[in-house]
């Protein structure tokens, strides 16, 4: 088995109304799940340690939206688990991001969506550009690793490249840039997928400024497919292959495991099963076979590439 | 897109005005100290930033008025609005004239500001470091990222100092070139530069071992953390690894081993001393780089 990264929504509620969310529970119609009080979040921490992770990344909705942030982050800090946080910016400041650094939190991962305050707007349902830039300064004034997340959608792909300069002036460590895969609110919002084209223009735009952005990394997280985009036309970009069901779960607010955050399906609940009782569902096999088009079995690029996302299939 | 005139027709305001854009210093404190040019200000001792800034303005005022600094602070802006050719730092943009003419002026310059540095309060230790900064920069803006392989030895971390100069000094243009396209605003500016600090503060550090290690010792070829904080630590895991393997061997009485022991006990100091200075180093900087 491989060692396992977590990522671990602490709470459903959020404080944006992004328009290409993929929380699963912000799907029409779907409940939301309940929020593990910081008692039971001590025993998923049990859990969590015995399946030997190589880190948890906190996240939500919103998971500055808890008050009791810190003392999460504590729990597992004190079980040796390394701990980040996955965040929209808009509640971190220069203290909290002290707390959180102090408390345990190595990491944080912060979502700059555009570096226009409209598109910013437009995709979040917030004014918060201002908010996300205080955010990242804060998290390198407080000593902690900045990574910044960019979502390339149909709206903002001409953006790409000046996030990667923002990243770099804010002496970021890395940029994971994410293609738009519909998946909860995302759903009612296909529109936002990027075309072939405007994918290109994004990726390009960002490996360019990738090049001159010397000691930061600058990474495709969400897999792209060698066939529909020559990964050697982006030199400035590392390119990885979905490691979902694998070596990444998402653990619901209330601690159900699912093999990624864009999945709906409950492997099982980690206060009442182990790690290793869940990832041996069939379920996950499954998801793991089904990955691959006829033609990729005969890519050699499909190593690399692993057949692309699931969720765009 | 990086590097189009920076700072140019007065993009930097003056140094209290963008100490108050950055929410650094209270406007009435500004005014206060504009007016009557003293180091009295009614910031809060509890704010770090208020702390930081006070602590700029006590250190930096009295070089605001000094030829010889500001003859250094012309030469760094120099080297500032110096860009890449089409973002490659190994396409030098200068010919040798140039390159030769900026090298003496940093030089007398730094020679100027030793024969000074008592009466403006700047350690000499200072000097010579954001000289030597100054010198890699240029050395990148002419020649690119060299590696120094030639018969002689090389300084035993320069691989290392040279992996961090192209970084600082594209961040540096980065900032730079966001604040002319309007991106980010003057107190981002500052706090950005500012955060530039634990890259700055690992170059000082690892341009301290250069300048004191010996070539013929076992620190010679010790590939170094990228993280300031990390640099002493692993020295002291070094030596006890180090010596523990010389007194296993039953070497603790030779010539050796007393002078690695020397060696370690020099090197640690000239760190800490360092170390010591950095929050001096940190506001130098950012004189250099806004006021």
């Amino acid at each position: 088995m491989i060692r396992p990264l977590f990522v671990f929504e602490v709470t459903p509620r959020c404080n944006l109304a992004c328009t290409y969310c993929y929380n699963v529970w912000k799907k029409n119609g779907e409940p939301s799940p309940r929020e593990l009080p910081l008692n039971e979040i001590g025993n998923l921490a049990d859990s969590i340690q015995a399946a030997h992770p190589i880190s948890v990344t906190l996240t939500g909705g919103e998971p500055l939206l808890r008050d009791d942030l810190c003392s999460i982050v504590r729990l597992f800090q004190k079980r040796g688990i390394l701990v980040g946080i996955a965040t929209n910016g808009m509640l971190l400041d220069r203290n909290t991001a002290g707390s959180l650094k102090e408390a345990g939190a190595g990491w944080f991962e912060v979502s700059v969506t555009s570096v226009s305050e409209e598109r910013y707007s437009d995709l979040t349902g917030t004014d918060g550009f201002a908010a996300v830039k205080q955010a990242m300064l804060a998290v390198v004034s407080s000593g902690a690793r900045l990574t910044v997340s960019h979502i390339i959608t149909s709206r903002n792909y001409g953006d790409s490249g000046w996030v990667i300069d923002l990243a770099y002036a804010f002496s970021a460590d890395a940029v994971a840039l994410n293609r738009f895969v519909p998946g909860g609110t995302g759903l009612a919002n296909r529109h936002l997928l990027p075309t072939l084209l405007q994918l290109d223009s994004g990726l390009k735009s960002a490996s360019e400024r990738s090049l001159m952005s010397p000691g930061m990394t600058v990474y495709a997280a969400l897999p792209v497919e060698d066939c529909l985009l020559q990964h050697s036309d982006y030199t400035g970009i590392s390119f990885g292959s979905c490691i979902c069901g694998a070596g990444k779960w998402a653990i619901s607010p209330a601690g159900d495991l699912r093999v990624c955050e864009q999945s709906p399906h409950i492997l099982g609940n980690l206060l009442e099963s182990s790690f290793e009782e869940l990832y041996r569902s069939p379920f996950v096999e499954e998801f793991r076979s089904n990955n691959r088009s006829p033609d990729c079995m005969s890519c050699s690029s499909a190593g690399v590439c692993g057949g692309g996302c699931r969720f765009l299939r | 897109m990086k590097n189009k005139g920076r700072f140019k027709n007065g993009l930097v305001p003056s140094g209290l005005g963008i100490m108050v854009a950055a929410g650094l210093l209270p406007v009435n404190a500004a005014r206060a100290l504009d007016r009557e040019n003293t180091q009295t200000g009614t910031v809060n001792d509890m704010d770090p930033d208020a702390a930081i800034s006070r602590s700029i303005f006590t250190r930096t005022s009295v070089l605001w008025s000094n030829p010889q600094w500001q003859e250094f602070k012309r030469l760094w802006r120099k080297l500032d609005s110096i860009g890449p050719a089409d973002g490659d730092y190994s396409a030098s943009r200068l010919d040798y004239e140039q390159i030769d003419k900026i090298r003496i002026e940093l030089d007398n310059s730094q020679a100027e500001l030793m024969l000074i540095s008592d009466e403006i309060g700047i350690d000499s230790l200072d000097i010579r470091l954001l000289h030597r900064l100054a010198t890699d920069r240029l050395t990148l803006l002419s020649y690119g990222s060299v590696i120094p392989l030639t018969r002689m030895m090389p300084p035993p971390v320069s691989d290392q100092t040279d992996f961090l100069v192209p970084q600082i000094e594209a961040r540096i243009d980065t900032v730079a070139f966001l604040r002319e396209e309007g991106l980010i605003s003057s107190g981002e500016m500052v706090t950005a530069f500012r955060n530039l600090r634990s890259l700055v503060d690992t170059y000082f550090l690892l341009e301290t071992i250069n300048y004191g290690t010996r070539y013929t010792d076992a620190l010679w070829s010790i590939e170094w953390p990228l993280d300031a904080d990390r640099i002493l630590p692993y020295l002291d895991s070094t030596r006890i690894a180090i010596l523990d393997d010389m007194r296993d061997l039953g070497e603790e009485n030779g010539e050796q081993y007393a002078g690695l022991l020397e060696e370690f006990e020099n090197m640690e100091q000239s760190i800490t001393q360092v170390r010591e200075r950095l929050p001096a180093l940190h506001d130098l900087l950012l004189d250099l780089e806004l006021f």
